[in-house]
């Protein structure tokens, strides 16, 4: 592991959350803790970017293992894309006492199951595992387009800003039951961490390792569609972050997948509150969602780590 | 401790994969605490015997048995307690260190959130000691050649310390030396009580290393018993039909300078 990465982390954890506090009304200043506005409004959007960098990151490290594929990503893969047309369902739908991080959990859940099945089903290892995904957040992404379409002016916009990702639309009611399913996840994909590692040698080699490769599968389907779908409750489709931060720390700490995903949900949240203070304070007084953000640095980065594959697997 | 009674047992085993037949009626006792090598030509069935020995999958017909219980009923984590596997190919894109995928072998031995004791680190430690791969412990899998991966796969086998191992064709990426000190640590592993199986496609290994040899063509057994009087000339010129001669020497065990 990497000697710097640790010491960066853990400085990075007391000077980021600082700059978001110090961040607001366009401008920086010391913050006055005295301020109403701080635990009704700025708290709660710090703890919702750590949380969802966090879940994403760490679904996309789990997500890596789990499809052996360095490129899936909940974003990309169409977890994300389930968890928010089960949201958007239940929003243009009117069904009211549905709770919207249940609804965001089962919707990721369906939709990584699916894709697990459907590419198992082809066998066309990475290209047929990306089209997949491809294909079923494209099919989410119609469905949902259709419900908005036929929806009230009102849920239209509400589920339109929250649907670009963005922190400041957390759905009413839906904090702390989506912040427990961050955590819940997270702590299951952290658990299952040494499991994904066998399942890496392959199937018949983890099966005699003692593995029941089955229900490893199935377990960190489950985990990784709690923390998306939590995540996708507190702030909708971001892509990206579940792809770039796991690689990154691959590079620098190794694929021991236990120890990427507690870093990748320790680096991801703090990369989320990072970009999502610049989103706040950089087009003052717009709030830009930051999953644009994310989103603009993320076609980049896969392009380049795909490359990188692409050279790994000629040499093999 | 490895159980001594541990031995394999083939009972009319067969298997068949879309129709056709792959194993045909094997009858097979592999002795426990020895060295056991399949032998035979490509596609005689030598990797599928052993898959279903690891009860990897289940058989057609008959039963595979290890330490007198059907293989393929065995739980995974019973069956991690019995039987280590080295597969034939690791993939390449493993992102571990060699230290990090010996140590995956103490897993039937963790709990979720356990970390390794000093015991746990100990065994790896050794393990890599006996595949000569303390140097490389700390580099990535990805950066072995196919031999030190082939090596390393062993290590993972013998920290999961079962009583059986089973290898298959455990000897292909090696160099000469290797080869002898991969055999020579099977029968020291055989001498400590372990129960060892390989595939195997080099003869002279075979006759030289294994305490028992059985030699398979077509999906079917055609002889097993000690390598001096399994492996006879009109035997294997029978089974690989290319002509074969035999020189003994007196002793069975000899690292020779090729």
């Amino acid at each position: 592991m990497d000697r710097g990465l640790l010491p960066g982390l853990v400085l990075l954890s007391v000077i980021l959350p600082l700059l978001a506090l110090m961040s607001g009304g366009g401008q920086w200043a010391w913050p006055d803790w005295s301020d109403p506005l701080l635990p009704a409004l700025r708290l709660p959007r710090i703890a919702a970017a750590l949380a969802v960098g966090a879940a994403l990151a760490a679904s996309g490290a789990a997500l890596q293992a789990l499809f052996r594929n360095p490129l899936a990503d909940p974003g990309l893969i169409g977890t994300s894309s389930g968890a928010a047309l089960a949201v958007i369902a239940v929003l243009s739908l009117g069904w009211a006492g549905v709770s919207l991080p249940l609804a965001a959990f089962v919707g990721g859940l369906a939709a990584t199951w699916l894709i697990l099945l459907l590419s198992r089903l082809a066998q066309g290892g990475l290209a047929g595992l990306l089209l997949m995904g491809l294909v079923i957040g494209a099919f989410c992404g119609a469905v949902a387009g259709l419900l908005l379409f036929l929806s009230d002016d009102l849920t239209l916009r509400a589920a339109s800003s929250w649907l670009a990702g963005n922190l400041g639309a957390a759905l009413p009611g839906s904090q702390w039951p989506a912040l427990l399913a961050v955590g819940l996840g997270i702590l299951g994909l952290v658990a299952l961490g040494r499991h994904l590692d066998c399942l890496m040698l392959g199937e018949e080699t983890a099966r005699s390792m003692g593995v029941d490769t089955v229900r490893i599968r199935r377990l960190a389907t489950v985990g990784a569609a709690l923390a998306t779908g939590g995540a996708v409750a507190l702030a909708g489709v971001i892509g990206f972050v579940g792809m770039m931060i796991p690689n990154a720390l691959a590079l620098l700490a190794g694929g021991c997948r236990r120890r990427l995903i507690l870093l990748s949900a320790w680096a991801g949240g703090l990369f989320l509150l990072a970009m999502d203070t610049v989103a706040r304070s950089v087009a003052w007084p717009l709030d830009l969602p930051v999953g644009l953000l994310s989103a603009f640095a993320g076609p980049p980065f896969f392009v380049w780590l795909f490359r990188r594959q692409r050279g790994n697997s000629s040499h093999a | 401790m490895p159980d001594i009674h541990a031995a394999l047992e083939a009972r009319s085993l067969s298997y068949a994969l879309g129709g056709r037949p792959l194993l045909s009626d094997i009858h097979l006792r592999l002795p426990a605490g020895r060295v056991s090598a399949l032998l035979g030509p490509n596609g005689a069935g030598k990797t599928t015997l052993l898959r279903l020995l690891a009860g990897l999958q289940p058989p057609s017909a008959g039963e595979a048995r290890v330490a007198g219980r059907a293989a393929h009923a065995l739980t995974p984590r019973e069956r991690a307690g019995l039987i280590a596997w080295v597969p034939q190919h690791l993939p390449g894109d493993v992102p571990l260190t060699v230290a990090e995928f010996a140590g995956l072998g103490r897993i039937p031995h963790l709990g979720a959130f356990g970390q390794p004791s000093a015991a746990d680190r100990q065994a790896v430690a050794q393990a890599l000691d006996a595949v000569e791969l303390v140097p490389k412990a700390g580099m990535r899998l990805a950066a072995l050649s196919g031999g030190e991966r082939q090596r390393a796969a062993i290590a993972r086998a013998l920290v999961q310390s079962a009583p059986v191992i089973l290898l298959d064709e455990p000897t292909n990426h090696l160099d000469l030396r290797h080869q002898h000190r991969l055999q020579l640590l099977l029968r020291a592993l055989a001498d400590a009580g372990h129960t060892v199986v390989q595939v195997l496609h080099d003869l002279a290994l075979a006759a030289e290393y294994a305490h028992h040899v059985a030699l398979l063509d077509q999906g079917r057994l055609i002889a097993s018993g000690e390598p001096a009087m399994t492996l006879t000339p009109e035997c294997l010129q029978d089974v690989y039909q290319w002509p074969v001669h035999l020189r003994h020497h007196r002793q069975t065990v000899t690292t020779r300078a090729a």
